[in-house]
């Protein structure tokens, strides 16, 4: 797999993404409170995780469906290993170098496949959405959950300026399109394109988090700051702003972040409702 | 009688105001002097989305490298790069 600063930046903090003060962040909780909605049965034979990250959703799944095999589905090699570490004991399970756009699965193989905060990075939603399609069994089920158009507002209004100002608009702007950023029509639009046969919701939400500057520095300003690919004395100056103007934020409840979430749900069209 | 920015201005107002991203002001007029930065009626993906719809519009290219921070500022500032002798490369 090639490499892209996406997968380079994950692969290189892969400890501090599975450490416990992003566990406890709002993306950490936020992707745990959707263990609950994830659709694995018993009688699923082969059950993908696409962007399983360190894994954990992973262990979670193997409890509600212990006879499955497992395939987690990673491109950053620090998170890989640390999830081949964590489902090394399950039988049959393991954990690919491989992406929403190239699955490396056979066509038809899968019987339930799904992704918890991993989507937004694809490359290409339009492949990544019909290479979903080809490797579901024909009664094959899939649950995308992901952030969607309209996420951190509070954080981009207030962070915006600073960042033109120190990395101008080149540099910002092309980190930009680094992300997908699909509205709720969007995402409709290409799953229903790409997955004619089946059965395709989208449902979309807003859900406020909070956090301390600490606690929201602690994970976004280092995502949205390698992005940038810039270093040295002018980014410290920049995270100061940035940590200021985050601060400012700040309600007695702590500084809010407000994530938009998208659930798109791919089942058979004769699926019980 | 208007120019051609005018004109552009116009097109581009009508854009903004249908992919304005600002759900929590979403009620606050948007005008060609709006500081767009400022209330946060685009974010960055925004600002490309604007200047291909610019460039589309006007079949004229600019090189982010040579926007500065106030280039961004307004609706009419940006159409001004798109309709200025200089700096626009015909595309």
């Amino acid at each position: 797999m090639s490499a892209d600063p996406i997968v380079e930046t994950y692969s290189r903090r892969a400890d501090e993404y599975a450490g416990a003060e992003n566990q406890q962040s709002c993306w950490g909780l936020a992707t745990r409170e959707l263990w609950p909605s994830l659709d694995p049965r018993p009688s699923d034979r082969t059950i993908v995780d696409v962007g399983c990250g360190d894994g954990s959703a992973l262990r979670e799944v193997h409890r509600r469906a212990p006879g499955a095999r497992l395939v987690g589905v990673e491109p950053a090699a620090g998170l890989r290993d640390i999830a081949a570490g964590r489902i090394g004991d399950i039988a049959g399970a393991g954990v690919t170098d491989a992406r929403f756009e190239d699955l490396r699965l056979p066509a038809g193989s899968v019987d339930y496949l799904y992704s918890l905060m991993a989507f937004h990075w694809v490359s290409d939603p339009a492949a990544g959405a019909a290479e979903i399609g080809r490797v579901l069994a024909p009664d094959g089920r899939a649950d995308l959950f992901f952030i969607g158009r309209f996420s951190g507002r509070e954080f981009i209004k207030a962070t915006t300026p600073i960042f033109l100002r120190h990395f101008g608009p080149a540099r910002v702007f092309g980190a930009a399109r680094l992300r997908c950023q699909l509205t709720r029509e969007e995402a409709a639009k290409i799953f229903t394109d790409a997955l004619p046969a089946r059965r395709v919701t989208v449902r979309e939400w807003f859900d406020t988090r909070y956090d301390t500057v600490a606690g929201h520095m602690a994970w976004w300003v280092r995502i949205e700051g390698q992005l940038l690919e810039f270093g040295g004395p002018a980014r410290d100056d920049c995270e100061a702003e940035v940590r200021a103007a985050i601060g400012a934020l700040e309600t007695p409840a702590g500084v809010p972040y407000t994530l938009h979430l998208l659930h798109v749900r791919a089942e058979p069209r004769d699926a019980a409702r | 009688m208007t120019g051609p920015t005018d004109n552009l201005v116009a097109e581009a107002l009508d854009w903004v105001r249908a992919h304005r991203v600002d759900r929590e002001t979403m009620d606050t007029p948007v005008t060609a002097e709006t500081d767009l930065l400022t209330v946060g009626v685009l974010d960055s993906l925004g600002f490309v989305q604007l200047m291909t719809f610019l460039a589309e519009r006007t079949g004229r290219t600019v090189d982010l490298v040579d926007l500065d921070f106030d280039d961004l500022a307004t609706v009419r500032s940006l159409c001004r790069l798109y309709t200025s002798k200089e700096g626009a490369d015909v595309g």
